[in-house]
């Protein structure tokens, strides 16, 4: 199977092709650390709040590449279009509802960036928000990863070829012993 | 100052009242709150409250160290504004409110310090466990009722306690040992000749 260099590959400087790459490993990891904080029983009290302090230190840190790539992209005059740009809402907006609902939650955990620095909520506790947010931000991030999965299908869909493509490659490479 | 007390007393039914003695009071969450705070890592700290609760106060007036107060508080309604972590509290590593249904505070005497500061001298039962505990109580307001021909007065009551003492030593790193206690209440008292 030929692989060609994609558009990714050819166009974007190095340094956009890294921040690319961490977006994506920084988005799967928040979203496994999410399933697994949410399971761990409340008596592990102590690894629940390290889970979610680090989940939330990441959603910071997706948001903050996203900003970072949109602005390296304008200065390059290739803003994202189409699926690319829903992408980039969903790596924004998924992260801003994770942190208003963590500040509206009645429980008022700080929000500790990696433990170290504490980010201040801009609103109050207020549980018929969090309510409404915490749905809206777990729902959102599951479309983000389908999207993220979708995209990554595509790509990998262009750089190979299309299946009947590479159908009709594979048969002008191996003709059929039959007549 | 009074209109206010008057417009309150009309408008919120919250306040004790006179039980079978003059100067015997219930006491429940309708004339007040029992409130707590624990701290994690000294960063940010954690509230609780006991929703329901019950008890009697018996105020001498002429002999305010012997005054009485007895306060039972219902664990199985200890509350945080965390539903997991309400579970929490009130299973076996901490209030155990399956076997250990009752907070009490028996205050055996009060002590005044000055005219608006008072210790109470008592203790703690939680989890069959009694532990001498004294609390600061503080006078923040009082006014008279003239309708009602009563005083009165609003107390804020504070303490501290280690929760260990009473054997909840779970989460020792996320939770601190230290408990402070936040009680606020509300008594009305006949007033009195002047």
């Amino acid at each position: 199977m030929t692989v060609r260099p994609s558009w990714f590959r050819r166009r974007l400087p190095r340094i956009r092709r890294n921040l690319h790459w961490w977006t994506a490993a920084l988005v799967l990891l928040g979203f496994t650390i999410a399933w697994i904080m949410t399971a761990v029983p409340v008596r592990e009290l102590l690894l629940k709040f390290l889970l979610f302090q680090l989940h939330k230190s990441l959603g910071l840190c997706v948001a903050a590449l996203a900003l970072t790539r949109l602005a390296l992209a304008w200065r390059a005059g290739d803003l994202p279009r189409g699926s690319r740009a829903w992408l980039y809402v969903l790596l924004l907006v998924v992260p801003a509802l994770g942190y208003l609902t963590a500040a509206a939650a009645p429980i008022e955990v700080p929000t500790l960036f990696f433990l170290v620095l504490r980010i201040p909520h801009i609103i109050a506790p207020d549980q018929a928000l969090f309510d409404a947010l915490r749905p809206v931000h777990e729902y959102l991030a599951i479309g983000l990863i389908a999207l993220a999965a979708w995209h990554a299908v595509r790509v990998r869909s262009r750089a190979t070829g299309s299946p009947a493509l590479r159908m009709a490659r594979s048969a002008d490479a191996h003709p059929s012993a039959e007549p | 100052m009074k209109i206010l007390s008057a417009m309150i007393l009309c408008v919120t039914p919250i306040l004790a009242g006179p039980a079978h003695a003059a100067d015997l009071f219930n006491l429940d969450q309708r004339y007040g709150s029992i409130g707590f705070t624990v701290e994690h890592f000294g960063a940010f700290h954690s509230l609780g409250n006991f929703p329901r609760f019950m008890g009697k106060l018996l105020i001498d007036r002429l002999h305010p160290e012997q005054s009485k107060i007895d306060v039972e508080a219902d664990a199985t309604s200890v509350t945080v504004p965390w539903p997991d972590g309400t579970e929490l509290l009130r299973g076996p590593d901490f209030f155990d409110a399956t076997h250990h249904a009752v907070v009490r505070y028996v205050g055996d005497a009060i002590k005044a310090i000055d005219a608006t500061h008072y210790k109470i001298l008592g203790r703690l039962e939680i989890r069959g466990i009694s532990r001498p505990l004294t609390l600061d109580a503080t006078l923040q307001h009082e006014s008279d009722d003239p309708v009602k021909g009563t005083e009165i007065a609003d107390f804020t009551v504070t303490g501290n306690l280690s929760r260990s003492d009473f054997g909840m030593t779970a989460d020792p790193v996320m939770i601190s040992d230290q408990v402070k206690l936040m009680i606020a209440t509300r008594i009305e008292l006949p007033a009195q000749p002047r």
